[in-house]
C-alpha cells in the first residue's frame, strides 16, 4: 500500500466518522432520560426554537375598583422546536473532524512532492499514518456501538427515507409517552413529552420535510404519608388543655329585650 | 331566654344545659388560640318526650356576636343560641366568658320567632 493510499484510507475513515458524529453536535438533540448524549434525533437544519413560559395571575377587584394581584401559578414549560429533515444534506464541516477532513484534501496533493523523500523518511511517515488509521478505526468502532444503541429506540427500518425514519422515531416517542430531556440553546429541560407533532412536506419537493415538535413539561405528584401520633406535639402539646366538665345548669333567666336593645338599638 | 352561666376561661370545656322541656343540650366549647376564636360543638338528643333517632349535632361552629347563631336550623330545632358581646366584638379572648364580656343565651321556640320578627325583621 502506498503512502498516499494509506493516508486516503485513514483519513477517509475520519471523514465517515465525522459525518455521523458531526450530525450529533452543535444541534438540538432530543434524547431519552437516562441515555445521555445518545438517541439523538437531530434536525438536518435547525429552524426556530421557542420557549414558552407562562403563569396565571389572579385579578381580584376590590371595593375601590382597583385590581389586586396576590396569587400566581406557573404553568408547565412548553418548548416548540422547528427544523427540517432532508434526503440530501450537506452540513458545513465543524470541529476537529472538519479540520481533519480539510487536512485530507491537502494531503491528496502530496504525490507530486514525494520524489524528494528518502525511503527511511517515507517509512516513518507511513508508520505514523498507520497509527492514525488505527485510532480512526477505534473511533469507528465506538461510533458503530453508538449507532446500535440508537437503533434500539429508532422504529424505522433500513431502506426508509430519512423523512420516514424521522417520523417513525418521533411518532414512536409520542405514542409511547416517552419522557426525555431536551437540549436547547437556552438550557436543558427534563421530564418533557411530545405534546404535538407536525410534519409538512412541501408540494414542490419530496426530499424535504418541515417538522414542528411541541414539548410540554410533566409534573408528578408525590405521596407524603405522615404518621398520626394520636396526640399533641411541640407547641401544640404546650398549649393543649384537657376538657373541663362544667356540669349541668338550668341557666339564668334574662329578658329578651336585651337582644332587641343590643342588635337593633333603642 | 336563658343565660348559660357556668362557662369559664378554660380553653376546652363541656357543659350541659337543661332546656325548658327537660331535654339536655350538650355544649362543648374550645378556644382556638392560633386564630383567637371560640368554637362549639352542640348535641341535642331531641325533645325529652320523643327523642330523635339521630341526635341533632353541629360541630365546629364559630361563635360570633349574633342574635341567633343557630338561625339556619331554626325550622329543625325548637331553640336558638344567642351570642351577645357587650362591645359588639366577637368572642376572641379566652377570658371573654369568665369576665362576662360575652354571654351565651338559649332561646326557646317563641323567642326564636320573636327574634325573627323583631330583630332580623327590623334589620332587613
Amino acid at each position: 500500500m502506498s503512502i498516499v493510499e494509506t493516508a486516503q484510507s485513514g483519513l477517509g475513515s475520519v471523514a465517515n466518522g465525522k459525518t455521523y458524529l458531526d450530525s450529533l453536535v452543535n444541534r438540538k438533540i432530543l434524547k431519552p432520560q437516562g441515555v445521555k448524549g445518545i438517541n439523538g434525533f437531530v434536525f438536518d437544519y435547525e429552524g426556530d426554537t421557542k420557549v414558552d413560559l407562562r403563569s396565571s395571575i389572579t385579578d381580584h377587584f376590590a371595593e375601590d375598583n382597583t385590581a389586586i394581584q396576590d396569587h400566581i401559578a406557573s404553568h408547565p414549560d412548553r418548548l416548540v422546536l422547528q427544523g427540517y429533515v432532508g434526503e440530501l444534506n450537506r452540513a458545513p464541516q465543524e470541529g476537529i473532524l472538519g479540520t481533519l477532513n480539510s487536512l485530507q484534501n491537502r494531503l491528496t496533493t502530496v504525490p507530486a512532492y514525494l520524489g524528494s523523500y528518502t525511503p527511511g523518511g517515507l517509512a516513518k511517515i507511513q508508520n505514523g499514518l498507520l497509527k492514525a488509521q488505527n485510532t480512526v478505526q477505534q473511533i469507528q468502532q465506538a461510533a458503530a456501538r453508538i449507532k446500535n444503541l440508537v437503533a434500539m429506540f429508532n422504529k424505522a427500518t433500513p431502506g426508509d427515507t430519512k423523512q420516514k425514519k424521522a417520523f417513525a422515531q418521533l411518532d414512536a416517542m409520542r405514542k409511547s409517552a416517552q419522557i426525555f430531556s431536551v437540549e436547547t440553546p437556552y438550557g436543558i429541560w427534563d421530564d418533557m413529552v411530545i405534546e404535538s407533532l407536525s410534519f409538512t412536506q412541501p408540494g414542490d419537493t419530496k426530499g424535504l420535510s418541515d417538522i414542528v415538535v411541541t414539548l410540554k413539561q410533566m409534573r408528578f405528584v408525590e405521596i407524603l404519608v405522615s404518621k398520626n401520633t394520636g396526640g399533641f406535639g411541640g407547641r401544640a402539646a404546650f398549649q393543649a388543655q384537657s376538657q373541663v366538665d362544667q356540669g349541668k345548669t338550668p341557666g339564668t333567666q334574662a329578658p329578651t329585650s336585651l337582644l332587641y336593645s343590643t342588635f337593633v338599638g333603642q | 331566654m336563658t343565660k348559660i352561666d357556668n362557662l369559664s376561661s378554660s380553653a376546652s370545656q363541656i357543659t350541659r344545659v337543661i332546656l325548658t322541656d327537660g331535654s339536655i343540650l350538650t355544649l362543648e366549647a374550645r378556644y382556638m388560640a392560633a386564630v383567637q376564636r371560640w368554637n362549639v360543638n352542640l348535641s341535642w338528643p331531641g325533645p325529652a318526650a320523643a327523642p330523635l333517632a339521630t341526635p341533632f349535632q353541629i360541630n365546629g361552629l364559630n361563635l360570633s356576636h349574633a342574635p341567633n347563631i343557630l338561625r339556619p336550623w331554626r325550622d329543625l330545632i325548637p331553640f336558638g343560641l344567642s351570642c351577645v358581646a357587650k362591645d359588639g366584638v366577637d368572642p376572641i379572648d379566652v377570658n371573654d366568658f369568665e369576665q362576662e364580656r360575652v354571654q351565651l343565651y338559649i332561646l326557646d321556640n317563641d323567642e326564636v320567632l320573636s327574634v325573627e320578627q323583631n330583630v332580623y325583621g327590623s334589620l332587613s
